[in-house]
This record gives structure tokens, C-alpha cells and sequence, in this order.
């Protein structure tokens, strides 16, 4: 294992001690995945949130979804999708973009500490995969914060880091726009989805990873989970 | 399961046989599904190994290559893989590698089976072959054709379901009349002990009997028509319908196993629920006198062909009909020659070859045509008037619109114009040493059938030449590789068509690559077991009676026959539609995703088929 793995797990134990019974718990007590193991023999979460904005801690999320990965397949049948209720009205700007207006949450959306506590029973003894990870680490770490005092130590992979890991290694920074979502779809052949749902991004994601890594190194070539995962 | 993976909905509702299924079976789907993403190169199914879940490409393509490596199919975007395996038990036989990145969506074979178990067109789609697929598409009208009447399933027992009143050719004039009467009919079939002899009208009585003063006393026998114009009750309606037209007649004697049963009227003949134009056309035609209004009539054709097409005739129907219509100005033609060059100074038949000898001509084509004379012919004494007899009719025909065969093969041609005994011999010479240019003329020259004329002089060598190539193995492997020589396209990629070399074409011929190999398929067919129709579905049918094919092959590939000529006389009617010429060069574009399934399904029953002839005449197929 590596040094971050290593002081991740030490993390994870040392707050399972005080944490309380329920999500976090169940979450804290799973084992992360070994990291020196080979990338597709470990589970992950395709995650994806669409908030009012990217700070954490003045914005708020507003739909989660996630996907898990298995074997190197996108497990749709395991797919969820969760509306959280905010607190404050939905500011008009975003909801043109996300569609999701307030007399639908106020029928549809689940209360914060509910939607976490969904989110982490999902993400227990998983690596997670998102587009852009720190918006994702920096939203869970905020609700965590706000409901358990604590900010627990996440294994993520960044399909964002990877694209620029391969740019770079073909001497090619990015421009501007080339690692959106999308546009990396995109240069992959990967058929075009409707953005600003948190699922169909998630499920997106997911294939933007599967597509990254069967690229990745040659043939037979079994890339550790180490070399992809940030902490 | 609160889930809105629409993307994955939308995709499924695109594509047989998830298109198929009904909104709620469909909208369960997405979420068993699970997504595979495989690099180009990769092996997705190994042969020899085993798979659990059927496989639809999202995006990219596939490769099928058989046990052998040889390539069978290649797949995009919506086509599906694994099926075949799955219905095995989970082993997989021919390998399917990624050509492109691929993204693949996968359903678990207990969602697979569960599927086949509650949609049957979704099990149906999976029937291997895809003959019985095949089958129910022939059943599944096209969308955009209205199924008013179908005139390709009634047959004469449709029409005239009674039986005739039969009575004694002894009666009387009066009581024939009497039960004519009693019987609210029109015609009597006349019976001498058990079999029929002749029947007797109700016009009969009048114009024969009443207006020259015969008296009513005399026995019926004396005005009755003896030996009538029969057809049999199986034969389709509309020859029925043509038959009563050509003949200027309104009653037709109908029989079963060859004996006369009953009497087919023209108030039977409902030509309104039947679709009038092709029979009126051809009623026209026969009253027409004038070159020119016979050019204005076989405009009609095209006109036939797009509206027979939108009313959904079968294929077989429609090329029959249109060949009524070449019939009819052939027949036209040559009695206008004999008009114009006195009455033939020999007994003479006029033969059809090719598609019109076959009745399935699409939109006009060339001809293909040939005389035989009389052994008392010589070309001395009679030779300038056939010439100038051949030449009237074959330019009639050109100036009709079908135009002059560019192989010569017509009785414009000398050497396509010759007394019995010299087809004879042409005929032996052919069969005993088939060159490459007889079996060329086999297309023509074996598919032959009488448009008027001598019956004899037709049937005498038509039955020599049968009995001839029945009897010739190494003949008969001649044609079993002629018959070879083209065959169907693999199936379609990405808007081509899929050629065997790997190479991709524009646009699909199919009649060459079509409907021919089928054509020549059952011409070997009929040739091994002496059957005397050309018509391909009737040979197909009646060797599969006698033994050379087996019924259920015949079955496929009448309805493979089907389903490519109709295909291809809805591309002619489209052509004709936009005022191009129709041909037959069909663009996978112009396919729905309903046709090209079964187009591919077509082919696939052909090419079955193809080897199966070659391995019976022990014949290296190059595939």
C-alpha cells in the first residue's frame, strides 16, 4: 500500500472509534479497496452532484446520483438518483441549468443528512469516481462536517485527472474546454447524453472511465488501483 | 428503483427487437442493463467459450468471424451479438472482436429469457436463421402501405366458394333454362354420367337457341360449349380474372384434381374489392389497334407498380400481373402482325424467357423472347414472313418500352427463330456440352413459356428438353454452379452493404444479387425432377413434391423470394413515384430498420441454401 493509502486507513480507523452508530459508522468500518490491486478488481461509485455552485460552503447540493462499477461494468441496475431538499430557495440562474425547481423539491427531496446517509452506506468498502473530483470531496466533506463533525477520508479517481495525465504524457496540455465532460466523451466516440442530470453525468462518467482506462498502457498491462486513485 | 435513465430508453426505443416491445416491458430495461466498454481489437466473445448476457452496441462496431475465421457479419450501432450463444446454453461460437472502441450494453440472459418468454415478437426476433422471422415480417405489413385488398392470397376458390349446379347433358333447352331459374344462376356444368362435359349459359340459350329459332325440345347438348375453358381453383384469382378478359368470356368453368366443379362468373369476380385497373388495362389492350395508343397504354406499367405496391400485392402477385400486361401487348403485337402480313403461312409458337417467361417482371425490363416453327418451315418458302412477323412484334416491343434484348436474344434474331428440330438440337447441344455461353443463355432459354401459338409445338420440346436435363448429371452441376455464381451480400454496415471481400458498395442490385441466385436456384431445382413451371415459387413448390429440395427450404426461400421482390418493387415504385426510372440499385439508406432486419434474414436463408446445393453437387464454394 502507499503512504497516502496507509495514513488514509489510519484516518478511517481513528474516527470509526468516536463515530456514532448509522451511515458514517457503516461507512467508516468497511475497509477501503487495496490499492495495489489491479484497477478493474475493485468496486467503484460513479458519482455526480449538481449543486447551486461550486463552493461548498456557501452553495448547496440540490441531486445526487451514482452508479456502481463492477468488474468493469456499469452496473445500471444499481443506479440511484436522490433530490436533496435545500434550505434556501433555489436560485433562479441554476435552476435553468439543472432544471429542478423548488415545488419539486418540496415534494421529491430528501432532507441533507438522509441523502448523505444514502450516499456513504453506497460508497462504503468502494473507490469513487467522479468528473472533477474536489467539487464532489469538497461537498461530501462539508455535509459530513455540518452533521458528524468529521470530514472521512474518501479513495477517488478523477476521470479529469486521468485525461490530463494522458494529455501530458503525449505532450499535449489541454486547452481550454478540451476536459469538460463532454468534449473528453467526445474525443473517446462516446455517444453524446443530455448534461445537468446528476445520473446520466454519473453514468457518463462511468463510460468516460472504462473508456480511459482500456486505453491505458498496452495490452494485458494490469494497472494498480494505486496509480489512479487520489486520497 | 428511481431511476430516469433516459438515454438508455430513447436508445432501446430505436432498435428491433427492443422497438418491439411494449412501453412497459421497455421502460424496465435500462436498469438491467449493465454497460461494457471494449477497446478496438479487444475479443469480446471468444469462440469456444461461454457468454451470459446478450450484447447491443451503443456505439462503435464489431466483427463476426466463424469457427473457421471466416468473416460473417460485420455490427454497428443498435445491431445486437450473442443471441445464437445464449439460446445454446451460453456457448459461444463465432468470435466477436471490437473493429472500434466500442460501448456495449449488456442484459443478463435471465433478463433475456424472461423477455422471450413474455413478448413473443421479441422471442420471435431470435428464431435462428431468421426464417420464421422472416415468415412473420411477410405477415407484418410495412407501415406506409394501406392493406386494402390483397391480391396475391385470393385464389379462384376464394371467389366462386359453391358449387355448379350440375345436370345431365340429356335435358332440354327449356329445362336447362328451368333450372337456370330455379337455381338463381347463370350456367349449368353438364354432366354425361359422372364426369362434366361442357356447360351452358344463360346467354347461350339466348343467342344459340332463342334468336335462330331452335326448339326447346332439342337436347341441351346442342347449344352447350363442350370442353370449356377451365382454370384450376387453386390458381391465383387475378389469372382467373385475365383469363375472363383475354377470352372476352363471363364464365369460366373452375376446376378441382382436374375435374370441373363449378363455374366462376364475372358477377364472382368482384372487380372493385379485387382491384380493377390491371384487369381493365389488359381488357383495353386487347381492343386496341393502333401502335401508338399501345405505347400510351404500357405507360401504365409503372403506374400498376406504384399502386399495386401501396396497396400491398405480394411480390409474386404483382410480377405476375405485370407480366399479364407484357403478355397482353405481346399477344396485341403479334395479332396486329398477322393482320398486317396475312394469316402465317406455318403452325408457330411465340416464347417468353427470362423474368417475362417466369411472370416476374418488376418494372419493364428487356425482352427476351424466341419463335418455334413448324418442321414444315423452310426458309425459302416462309423465311421472309417470320422475319418480317419477329421483326413487326420485337420493335412493337421496344417501341413499348421493352426494349431490345442486348444479348440479341430475341425472335427478331434468326438464330432464336427455328423450326422445332433445330431448338431440339440447340437444346441437346447445350445440355450434352454446357460452354459458358450456354449456361448464359440458361437464364433465358430454360425459363421459357408460351405466349401464343401452337400448343404442341411448345409442350413437344419443352418436355424433350425437361426429360433431357433430367437425365444429365454433369449438366445439371453446371447449372448447380451457375447458380452459384452470385451471391447475396452479407448484410448491411453503417448504411453499406456488407460485401463477402470485406469491401463496402454504395447501393445493393437486388435483383442480381437478390432475387437472381434464387431464381437460378430453383431452376436447378426444377430441372433435376422434370418439373415443367418457371414460375420460381411454383417450381420451388412443386420440387419440393417431387423431392429435390425439401418443403421446409422451399418454404424459406419462396418466402426469402418474397421478401426481396417486394423490397425491390417498392424501391421501383419509389423511383417511379419521384419520376426517375426505376431500377434496381437499392441505397441501405432507403431501408427501414423493419426491412433491413429481414433483407439481412433474406440473405442469410440464401446463402444457407447456396451451400447446401453446393455441397450436394460437390461444388467449392468461395466464400
Amino acid at each position: 500500500m502507499g503512504m497516502r493509502a496507509r495514513m488514509a486507513d489510519w484516518r478511517r480507523r481513528y474516527q470509526l472509534r468516536q463515530a456514532p452508530e448509522g451511515p458514517l459508522r457503516h461507512f467508516l468500518s468497511t475497509p477501503f479497496p487495496r490499492d495495489d490491486l489491479p484497477w478493474d478488481a475493485v468496486e467503484y461509485l460513479a458519482l455526480d452532484f449538481e449543486t447551486t455552485g461550486f463552493d461548498a460552503a456557501r452553495h448547496e447540493v440540490l441531486s445526487i446520483g451514482f452508479v456502481p462499477i463492477r468488474e468493469a461494468r456499469v452496473r445500471l441496475g444499481e443506479a440511484v438518483h436522490l433530490l436533496v431538499r435545500p434550505t434556501r430557495p433555489i436560485p433562479p440562474e441554476t435552476a435553468v441549468i439543472h432544471r429542478l425547481t423548488d415545488d419539486q423539491m418540496a415534494l421529491e427531496g430528501l432532507p441533507l443528512a438522509e441523502a448523505l446517509g444514502r450516499l456513504l452506506q453506497a460508497m462504503a468498502g468502494r473507490v469513487i469516481l467522479a468528473h472533477f473530483a474536489p467539487l464532489e470531496r469538497a461537498f461530501i466533506h462539508q455535509a459530513s462536517l455540518q452533521l458528524y463533525r468529521v470530514a472521512p477520508p474518501l479513495p477517488m479517481v478523477d476521470t479529469m485527472s486521468l485525461a490530463l495525465h494522458a494529455l501530458t504524457k503525449k505532450n499535449h496540455p489541454p486547452k481550454e474546454g478540451e476536459l469538460r465532460l463532454a468534449a473528453l466523451r467526445e474525443r473517446h466516440g462516446l455517444p453524446r447524453y443530455r448534461a445537468h442530470n446528476a445520473l446520466s453525468d454519473a453514468v457518463a462518467t462511468a463510460e468516460l472511465f472504462l473508456a480511459q482506462m482500456a486505453h491505458r498502457g498496452g495490452p494485458g498491462e494490469a494497472i494498480p488501483l494505486g496509480r489512479i486513485v487520489e486520497w | 428503483m428511481e431511476i430516469e435513465l433516459l438515454e438508455v430508453l430513447d436508445f432501446l426505443a430505436l432498435y428491433p427487437p427492443f422497438s418491439l416491445l411494449s412501453p412497459e416491458l421497455r421502460r424496465d430495461l435500462p436498469v438491467r442493463m449493465e454497460i461494457q466498454y471494449a477497446r478496438r481489437g479487444t475479443e469480446i466473445l471468444t469462440s469456444g467459450g461461454r457468454t451470459d448476457a446478450l450484447h447491443l452496441i451503443r456505439g462503435g462496431a464489431v466483427e463476426v468471424h466463424g469457427p473457421d475465421g471466416e468473416l460473417l457479419r460485420r455490427l454497428g450501432e443498435g445491431e445486437l451479438f450473442g443471441a445464437q450463444a445464449l439460446i445454446r446454453g451460453g456457448k459461444v461460437r463465432n468470435r466477436v472482436t471490437a473493429i472500434e472502441d466500442a460501448l456495449i450494453y449488456r442484459l443478463p440472459v435471465t433478463e433475456f429469457q424472461r423477455l422471450c418468454q413474455e413478448d413473443y415478437a421479441f422471442a420471435e426476433f431470435f428464431v435462428p436463421l431468421g426464417a420464421d422471422r422472416l415468415r412473420s415480417a411477410l405477415r407484418t405489413p410495412p407501415r406506409d402501405s394501406l392493406s386494402l385488398f390483397d391480391l396475391g392470397s385470393a385464389r379462384v376458390s376464394d371467389l366462386a366458394p359453391s358449387p355448379g349446379v350440375t345436370a345431365p347433358t340429356s335435358i332440354t333447352i327449356r329445362q336447362a333454362a328451368e333450372l337456370l331459374m330455379l337455381h338463381q344462376c347463370s350456367a349449368l356444368l353438364l354432366s354425361d354420367g359422372k364426369i362434366p362435359q361442357g356447360i351452358v349459359t344463360d346467354r347461350d340459350i339466348t343467342l344459340r337457341a332463342v334468336a335462330t329459332g331452335l326448339p326447346g325440345e332439342l337436347p341441351v347438348s346442342t347449344i352447350m360449349t363442350p370442353h370449356p375453358l377451365s382454370i384450376d381453383e387453386e390458381s391465383p384469382a387475378i389469372d382467373a380474372m385475365l383469363l375472363m378478359e383475354e377470352q372476352n368470356i363471363n364464365h369460366l368453368a373452375v376446376r378441382r384434381n382436374g375435374r370441373m366443379t363449378g363455374i366462376l362468373t364475372s358477377a364472382d369476380v368482384s372487380f372493385k374489392q379485387l382491384g380493377s385497373s390491371p384487369v381493365y388495362l389488359v381488357g383495353r389492350i386487347h381492343r386496341l389497334t393502333d401502335l401508338a395508343e399501345l405505347r400510351e397504354a404500357a405507360q401504365a406499367s409503372h403506374r400498376l407498380l406504384v399502386s399495386m405496391t401501396s396497396a400491398n400485392v405480394t411480390a409474386q402477385a404483382l410480377g405476375r400481373t405485370l407480366t399479364h400486361l407484357t403478355d397482353a401487348i405481346t399477344l396485341r403485337l403479334i395479332r396486329m402482325a398477322e393482320e398486317r402480313l396475312g394469316r402465317p403461312p406455318v403452325a408457330y409458337a411465340w416464347m417468353a424467357g427470362g423474368s417475362q417467361g417466369r411472370q416476374e417482371q418488376g418494372a419493364k425490363g428487356d425482352q427476351d423472347n424466341g419463335l418455334i416453327l413448324d418442321d414444315a418451315y423452310t426458309p425459302a418458302a416462309h423465311g421472309r414472313y417470320f422475319a418480317e412477323f419477329s421483326q413487326f412484334v420485337c420493335d412493337g416491343l421496344d417501341a413499348c418500352g421493352y426494349d431490345y434484348c442486348p444479348g440479341e436474344m430475341m425472335a427478331s434474331n434468326a438464330q432464336w427463330r427455328q423450326p422445332a428440330r433445330i431448338w431440339r438440337d440447340l437444346f441437346a447441344q447445350w445440355i450434352d456440352d454446357p460452354t459458358q455461353q450456354a449456361l448464359m443463355l440458361s437464364s433465358v432459354f430454360f425459363d421459357l413459356r408460351r405466349v401464343h401459338g401452337d400448343a404442341a409445338l411448345f409442350d413437344d420440346l419443352h418436355r424433350s428438353v425437361l426429360k433431357k436435363a433430367r437425365d444429365n448429371k454433369v449438366f445439371l452441376a453446371h447449372m448447380a454452379d451457375n447458380a452459384l455464381s452470385r451471391q447475396p451480400p452479407l448484410g448491411f454496415f453503417r448504411n453499406l452493404v456488407l460485401e463477402r471481400t470485406g469491401e463496402h458498395a454504395a447501393t445493393l442490385d437486388l435483383k442480381l444479387n437478390g432475387v437472381i441466385p434464387i431464381v437460378d436456384m430453383a431452376r436447378v431445382y426444377a430441372l433435376e425432377t422434370e418439373v415443367t413451371a418457371v414460375n420460381t415459387w411454383e417450381r420451388l413448390s412443386l420440387a419440393s413434391v417431387k423431392g429435390s429440395v425439401t418443403p421446409a427450404a422451399a418454404r424459406d426461400l419462396s418466402e426469402a423470394m418474397e421478401f426481396i421482390g417486394a423490397t425491390r418493387f417498392r424501391h421501383q415504385a419509389r423511383r417511379a413515384r419521384e419520376g426517375k426510372i426505376p431500377n434496381n440499385h437499392l441505397s441501405p439508406e432507403e431501408l427501414s430498420d423493419f426491412e433491413r432486419q429481414h433483407l439481412k434474414d433474406a440473405f442469410r436463408v440464401v446463402r444457407v441454401m447456396q451451400r447446401s446445393l453446393a455441397h450436394h453437387h460437390q461444388i467449392a464454394l468461395l466464400t
